[in-house]
């Protein structure tokens, strides 16, 4: 009876060590399906060359935002800037800006809801705006005052850069997006609408609504003093457009369509002597300034690529524009001459979108 | 005889034969498990991975014990699950004949099926799936309710608690004699899931706890069987399903709090008619989900309606060394949403035949054809070819060739969703080739199992969802996308007195590739699609010694690519739970108790990025039988 019960222990002592023997086995399969894991050391900023910082917008909820800084001098770039100097905490859910006050760096964070203010020299953390709903673009009013575009909030927030706080909120109505300032007056795009609101900057509040062609998304000023302000055209709702204001009577003084509606004017961009305009509408197009219509022929035909994202260089009018590729990998950004002519190419982030030269 | 037995073996194959695990076989002596029959065409999971009530929803299952890869977007959320390499829409989940994928999206929330409405759990890979409809391009999962009939009446109750407030309670009521069962069935459940993580999304990296995830789910099913006489036996079902989930935050966006309300009336009929060398089977169902999400930043409610007739008759008959299988499916879907262009419907007549010949009795061919008719839009034909045969006489070991077509029409919502819906989307086409073997032996109190499958595969038109020029995303077919790999599985049990012991191994290999490049810098040639691990295992072990049991449960997922260019990735885990119980005896009344260890060695994991899941937490379970 004994031998039995012994006899039967063993066996299943065996069978606990086979179960045992083939988990370890597993283990060890398994540990060829390890794979290594990027690189997370802190980033040291070279602050002797010229920037080219690069916001990698990232997928709507999957927090994988980062920011690149490319050095055009020596061809060379970093990624993960934020992250690495950060311990590597991640930057967010879609960055869409930066905006640098008083050597500091405003980072918009859009679907983290959230601006990150960092060191502009090494982009640590300072601080961490939160609370604002869907934040999109910064504007700087003054060294106490900027303003916050929202898409969700239906309003602009006013913020302290000093103090890094919501001093106040200015009523707009919907998705407010680009906004520039010009003469104690910011145009602000209002892009689920028609029309570009135009805000006193002494009283906060709005004294003109512009109507233009639908979705205007992008805006600037050009040499003379003009604001363009460039519309996507909705969601095939409308012809894309470029309007040119007049920043004194708020009258458009020139409209120029596409009358295509499946096609979309964005990334409207200056070069660095304000007569040079850019845009994305598929391919990148130039016009100067005095032009009158848009042109059918493009500076930089996309050739099947994913153009998503365009900047001129302020310093030598260098074009930089992002190409997505699938959304879900490296995106990849070129590098051009104020002639359509290609420097350089380089793989970025996820989704690379805006550009800020430094 | 022998033959014509064999024939009725496989004839009955789908539902009978195979059902009967490792487990039961050894349980209870007399239900025999047909030897010689081919059931290399699915995998039936153990009723016991069903009882446990460590596996708290068929996602938990699945994930468990079966090659299946259950992507779970936290505790008590929403859980889908990916077959063979293929996307989560290209799994049917199909219950008593019946597909319940949404009309809209095409996904099943494998969360939201709770284990009690279910006796019967299997897969079937691939082109196996083609039975059960098109579209499966990865398999199906089927669900069925079966009931023995015999003069019974039980009662069952059961309470689970555990971690987080987690409540769960069961009641099961069967009553019935040879000709009429019924059986009902009552589940609620509550949760908080407000455990606690390492927030890696802010500064510091605080502990923190869910403060979003507490779910409310009840539901209630009904079945009544009906043999008037033995060739004939009716069925009804009724289910109803309400769950209220808030869903939890991610790491890194902290402010959002979402919210999902699911509810669900299914009903459905059924008659099957026996005659000597045939059987005929009809159903028809009525299949109402209701889904309203809201979150914070939203105004209102997105409220998203589909409602479905689908019928199906089948016939089976046998003539000589023949046997043909038709299923003729008629489905009405009607989708309703906000965002659909209108109120959308979409007919669809479908028609599978299948011939097998018998050379010998360990040797035949399938040849399968099955006819989709998408009314007013489109049609195809799927053809299937497989050839089965054992290797020796006298020895259980089956081998399987199989090569088969199938196609994933686009849902309504890819169609016609408002922006962005293409409504000249092509459907997704696959061929798929198989090789499958299964061995199988029984010495003694012995018996093992193995299982080893490789697969081929191509997607083409694969669809996705990207971002367009105009701001909002547009369903595209994008890809070419090959799917490769291996499933292997290992089941040992072994019986001695009052002692027995069950092992059970699953590995899967899945390659699942990417072979479009739309330009010259585009990388994702060549690389594993996102969130499709290579490598994955997972093993039970069950150990029972006179009352008492002991059920050790591990899971093994690697690495998940998060871009396609698999540039970055997710970790591998591992996951490991345990439960110890005992069962007695009073007379007609038996009780059951099981206390559960899970995730036992407090692994930090994310089974998807910035979504935290719990680390070690405990389970109780008591069980009360009427019998």
């Amino acid at each position: 009876m004994a031998t039995n019960a012994w006899k039967k222990l063993h066996a299943q002592l065996k069978m606990a060590i086979t179960v045992r023997y083939l988990l370890y086995l597993a283990c060890i399969c398994f540990l060829f399906a390890c794979k290594e894991a990027e690189d997370t050391d802190p980033i040291s900023i070279d602050q002797n060359s010229r920037q080219v910082l690069i916001l990698n917008e990232g997928n709507f909820r999957s927090a994988n935002a980062s920011l690149s800084i490319y050095y055009p001098e020596k061809g060379s770039i970093e990624h993960h800037v934020f992250k690495n100097n950060n311990q590597n905490r991640p930057l967010g859910d879609v960055v869409q800006s930066i905006s640098k006050i008083s050597n500091r760096g405003f980072v918009v964070v859009n679907n983290s809801s959230k601006i990150e203010v960092v060191d502009w020299h090494d982009f640590t953390s300072i601080s961490t705006i939160s609370g604002l709903n869907s934040p999109r673009y910064i504007l700087p009013i003054s060294n106490s005052k900027a303003y916050v575009s929202d898409l969700y909030e239906d309003k602009i927030y006013i913020l302290n850069p000093q103090s890094l706080s919501i001093i106040g909120t200015i009523d707009s109505k919907g998705w407010t997006e680009e906004m520039v300032l010009l003469n104690d007056k910011a145009f602000v795009c209002q892009m689920d609408s028609n029309q570009v609101l135009v805000i006193n900057t002494q009283n906060d509040s709005i004294i003109k609504k512009i109507s233009t062609n639908k979705s205007p998304s992008s805006i600037g000023v050009d040499q003379d003093g003009k604001v363009w302000v460039a519309c996507t055209g909705g969601i095939q709702q409308d012809y894309p457009a470029i309007h040119i204001i007049n920043s004194m009577n708020f009258q458009v003084e020139k409209s120029m369509e596409w009358p295509d509606v499946t096609k979309s004017i964005h990334h409207l961009s200056f070069g660095p002597n304000g007569r040079s305009i850019y845009y994305i509408m598929g391919d990148v197009f130039h016009m100067e300034l005095g032009d009158s219509i848009l042109s059918s022929t493009p500076l930089i035909p996309a050739n099947g690529r994913n153009f998503y994202g365009l900047g001129i260089d302020s310093f030598n009018g260098d074009i930089y524009v992002s190409d997505a590729l699938d959304y879900q990998q490296k995106g990849v950004v070129y590098r051009f001459d104020n002639e359509g002519k290609e420097v350089a190419n380089f793989k970025a982030g996820l989704i690379p979108a805006n550009f800020f030269f430094n | 005889m022998k033959r014509s037995m064999l024939y009725i073996a496989i004839l009955f194959s789908s539902t009978a034969i195979g059902q009967k695990t490792l487990e039961d076989t050894i349980k209870i002596k007399e239900v025999k498990v047909e030897s010689s029959s081919p059931f290399i065409l699915k995998q039936n999971i153990d009723s016991i991975a069903l009882d446990n009530p460590s596996n708290k929803d068929l996602g938990e299952v699945l994930a468990r014990n079966s090659h299946a890869f259950v992507k779970s977007y936290g505790m008590g959320s929403i859980a889908t699950v990916s077959l063979r390499g293929a996307a989560s829409d290209h799994t049917n989940l199909v219950w008593n004949g019946i597909q319940l994928n949404s009309s809209s999206n095409g996904v099943v929330d494998f969360s939201l099926y709770p284990n009690l409405f279910m006796e019967e759990l299997s897969l079937s890979y691939g082109a196996n799936s083609l039975l059960q409809g098109s579209g499966g391009i990865g398999g199906v999962v089927e669900i069925n309710n079966t009931v023995c009939f015999k003069k019974q009446q039980t009662i069952s109750l059961e309470q689970q608690l555990g971690s987080f407030n987690f409540q769960s309670t069961q009641l099961k009521y069967q009553i019935g004699n040879s000709k009429f069962q019924s059986v009902s069935k009552l589940f609620y459940r509550t949760a908080k899931n407000n455990f606690s993580y390492e927030d890696i999304g802010v500064e510091g990296f605080p502990e923190k706890e869910v403060d979003h995830g507490n779910l409310m789910q009840k539901s209630f099913m009904q079945s009544i069987y009906y043999r008037p006489t033995n060739s004939w036996r009716l069925e009804a079902h009724y289910w109803y399903y309400f769950s209220d989930r808030n869903l939890p935050n991610m790491m890194t966006l902290r402010d959002l709090e979402e919210n999902q309300k699911d509810e669900s009336h299914r009903l459905s009929l059924g008659a099957t008619k026996y005659f000597n060398q045939w059987t005929l089977k009809g159903q028809i169902a009525y299949l109402h989900d209701d889904l309203r999400y809201t979150n914070n930043g939203l105004e209102g409610v997105s409220e998203s309606r589909n409602h479905s007739l689908r019928s199906l008759l089948d016939a089976e008959y046998q003539f000589k060394k023949w046997k043909f299988k038709g299923r003729l499916n008629a489905d009405y879907e009607e989708s309703f949403h906000p965002s659909l262009r209108r109120d959308l419907d979409r007919k669809t007549i479908s028609l599978f035949t299948e011939a097998s010949y018998y050379f010998k009795e360990n040797l035949f061919v399938n040849i399968g054809f099955r006819e989709e008719i998408i009314l007013e839009e489109e049609n195809f034909f799927l053809p299937s070819v497989s050839l089965n045969f054992k290797a020796y006489e006298n020895i259980d070991w089956w081998w399987k060739l199989s090569a088969a077509k199938n196609v994933k029409y686009p849902n309504l919502n890819d169609l016609f969703w408002q922006a962005g819906g293409n409504p000249n989307l092509k459907a997704e086409e696959s061929q798929q080739l198989e090789i499958a073997t299964n061995y199988q032996k029984s010495l003694k109190n012995w018996k093992t199992k193995i299982d080893l499958a490789l697969f081929y595969a191509e997607i083409d038109n694969y669809i996705q969802w990207i971002p367009s020029n105009l701001g909002y995303w547009t369903a595209e077919n994008v890809r070419l996308v090959q799917t490769q790999g291996i499933e292997g599985g290992i089941g040992v049990a072994k019986e001695f007195r009052a002692w027995s012991n069950s092992l059970k191994l699953n590995y899967t290999y899945t390659q699942s590739i990417n072979r479009t490049k739309d330009n010259v810098q585009d990388e994702s040639l060549g690389k594993q699609l996102v969130y499709i691990p290579e490598h994955q295992a997972n093993a039970s072990y069950r150990f029972n010694y006179k009352d008492y049991f002991l059920n050790y449960d591990w899971q093994f997922v690697g690495a998940r690519y998060l871009t396609t260019d698999n540039s970055s990735f997710l970790p591998f885990y591992q996951l490991s739970n345990i439960s110890v119980g005992k069962s007695m005896q009073v007379k007609s009344n038996r009780f059951q108790i099981q206390a559960s260890v899970l995730n036992i060695f407090d692994m930090d994991y994310q089974a998807i990025e910035w979504r935290p899941m719990p680390g070690r937490n405990y389970m109780l379970s008591l069980k009360w039988q009427l019998l």
